[in-house]
């Protein structure tokens, strides 16, 4: 079940979780999983509203920084054991990720990926395009040039993920909200002090900010200044077919992504260089478009010419988060004790934030220093301290 | 009568009972039941159970019908196929529609 707390917000509290996504939900459990106690977390709208109960599902381990890498792999090794853990079905499903390209000149970068991905244990295996068929047998691969497949990568049913979540919170005492929204975050001689919702005041020394798009402009209330841009993405499921498709395709070259759920849709989106993009939440237009239908359409037909006569069902849009490096951003800030944010997922944040909530749990409750997080941190913008990875796709 | 025997979305076979046993789990908003069940994404997108949904949540919340929020309507209206898709005459970029341009 999903327990969501009634009657007034409680006046005090030992921590307060801003967002009711993977985020909010994934740190919250893991703080209570460290014995902290009166933890609150509070969701303007539903669970799963914001970009989490959009997003496509996809967790892989195939990037090109060792850091992604790192994180990614202690992610999956969460998700293998997610539904246990939570005691909840969360679909996790390893059918891998097949990453292909179409042009010759992205050989030697995936060749390093493999070599590096191999490195830190990920068996990731570089493919020639006939090699292709034998993990998706009807794909056309006349155009592709390479590819590389990992078979430990795989899929979880959003909503599944965050509704697990909540549940094991609600064991261990956490309180949800729903439909509250934060106005304010409170502080005073730098330190927080707690927030003002729209149904009245919780007193509490952390205030975590998981607020994915509106993070920004939620962490500009305490004048913290987060470089964050929203980008609309667009997503799809098909009729349901029976089961076709194991892995998640994503093409390195157009950005075109699909995978079939275990209700045996076709899941998929394509990243588009000419969505706009924003700041400010009066801005965002999460609506759908006919255009985003039709590229997907004709790119996915071009892939999988099967899939000519399935229908698409159903079309709709989220945000992405959106960091100059496309790295999250973790931790505090100098000069705001209390204060965290843990946002900027730049389109992967349901696959890391089950890591990330536990790693930031573990900072907050304990004050020692992660080096991941030290290194994701707002200051690194300040540093110049920026690396991309070379992966980012859809 | 048996509320396992009615039958409140067609496509999904969702029946009255799935239903109140979500909201009795605690998925008490429109949006979640439609996740949870499954209540509304099947051929017709809603169109044959979404106004029964409400008026049954309404007695459920003990609350006026009129109160409660519908799901986002998501496009297309009706289901079309990839190669249907494939084969409007939209212009991939949104550039290309403003300028008028035939780029053909
Ligand atoms: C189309 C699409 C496809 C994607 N596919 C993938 C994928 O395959 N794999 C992957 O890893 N990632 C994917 N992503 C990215 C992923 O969805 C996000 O990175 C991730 O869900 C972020 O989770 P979050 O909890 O940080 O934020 P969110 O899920 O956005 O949660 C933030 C919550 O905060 C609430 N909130 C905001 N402000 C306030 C306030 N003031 N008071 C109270 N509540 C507030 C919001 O309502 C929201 O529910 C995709 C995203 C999109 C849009």
């Amino acid at each position: 079940m999903i327990p969501l707390s009634q009657g007034p917000v409680p006046a005090t509290a030992d921590a307060v979780l801003v967002g009711g996504g993977i985020n909010g939900l994934a740190t919250a459990y893991e703080l209570a999983r460290r014995g902290l106690k009166n933890i609150v977390v509070i969701e303007q709208n539903y669970i799963g509203s914001g970009s989490t109960g959009r997003c496509g599902g996809g967790i892989r381990q195939q990037w090109t920084t060792a850091e992604n890498i790192r994180l990614a792999q202690e992610s999956v090794a969460l998700y293998e054991k997610m539904s246990a853990e939570l005691g909840y079905q969360v679909f996790f499903r390893q059918g891998g990720y097949l990453m292909i390209t179409e042009s010759e000149a992205d050989l030697p970068a995936l060749r390093e990926a493999v070599a590096l991905q191999n490195r830190c244990s990920v068996p990731t295996e570089f493919l020639q395009p006939a090699e292709c068929l034998k993990i998706v047998p009807e794909l056309d691969v006349s155009r592709l040039k390479g590819a590389t497949f990992c078979p430990r990568d795989g899929t979880a049913y959003p909503f599944a993920v965050v509704w697990g979540y909540a549940r094991a919170c609600h064991r261990l005492g956490v309180k949800i909200f729903i439909r509250t929204a934060v106005r304010d975050i409170l502080s005073d001689d730098g330190r927080v002090l707690g927030v003002e919702t729209d149904r009245g005041r919780i007193s509490a020394p952390v205030v975590v900010n998981c607020a994915g798009p509106w993070a920004r402009h939620l962490a500009a209330k305490v004048g913290v200044e987060l470089p964050n841009r929203q980008e609309r993405h667009e997503i799809m499921v098909s009729e349901s077919l029976k089961p076709f498709l194991d892995p998640m395709v994503i093409s390195i070259t157009n950005g075109i992504y699909f995978s079939q759920s275990l209700r045996g849709e076709i899941v998929g989106g394509i990243g588009d260089p000419h969505e706009p993009h924003w700041q400010d939440p009066a801005d965002f237009d999460t609506r759908s478009q006919l255009r985003f239908a039709v590229r997907f359409a004709r790119a996915l037909i071009q892939l999988y010419p099967r899939a000519a006569e399935v229908r698409l069902m159903r079309q709709w849009a989220g945000l992405y988060d959106v960091t100059p490096d496309h790295r999250p951003i973790l931790g505090g800030v100098p000069g705001l004790g209390g204060y965290y944010h843990i946002c900027g997922f730049s389109g992967h944040g349901f696959m890391l934030g089950p890591v990330t909530g536990r790693r930031m749990a573990a900072q907050i409750t304990t004050g020692h220093p992660d080096e991941i997080i030290n290194s994701l941190s707002l200051s690194r913008f300040e540093n110049g301290d920026l690396q991309t990875d070379a992966f980012v796709v859809g | 009568m048996n509320d396992n025997r009615i039958i409140l979305c067609r496509c999904e076979d969702v029946t009255l009972r799935d239903f109140r046993q979500a909201y009795a789990e605690g998925f008490t908003e429109l949006e979640s039941l439609k996740r949870y069940t499954g209540l509304g994404t099947g051929f017709c997108q809603g169109k044959g159970c979404l106004s029964e949904a409400v008026l049954e949540l309404a007695v459920l919340r003990d609350a006026d019908p009129a109160g409660i929020r519908l799901t986002n309507i998501r496009p297309p209206a009706e289901p079309l196929t990839f190669a249907q898709l494939a084969g409007l005459d939209i212009p991939e970029h949104p550039a290309q529609a403003d300028t008028g341009e035939d780029q053909s």
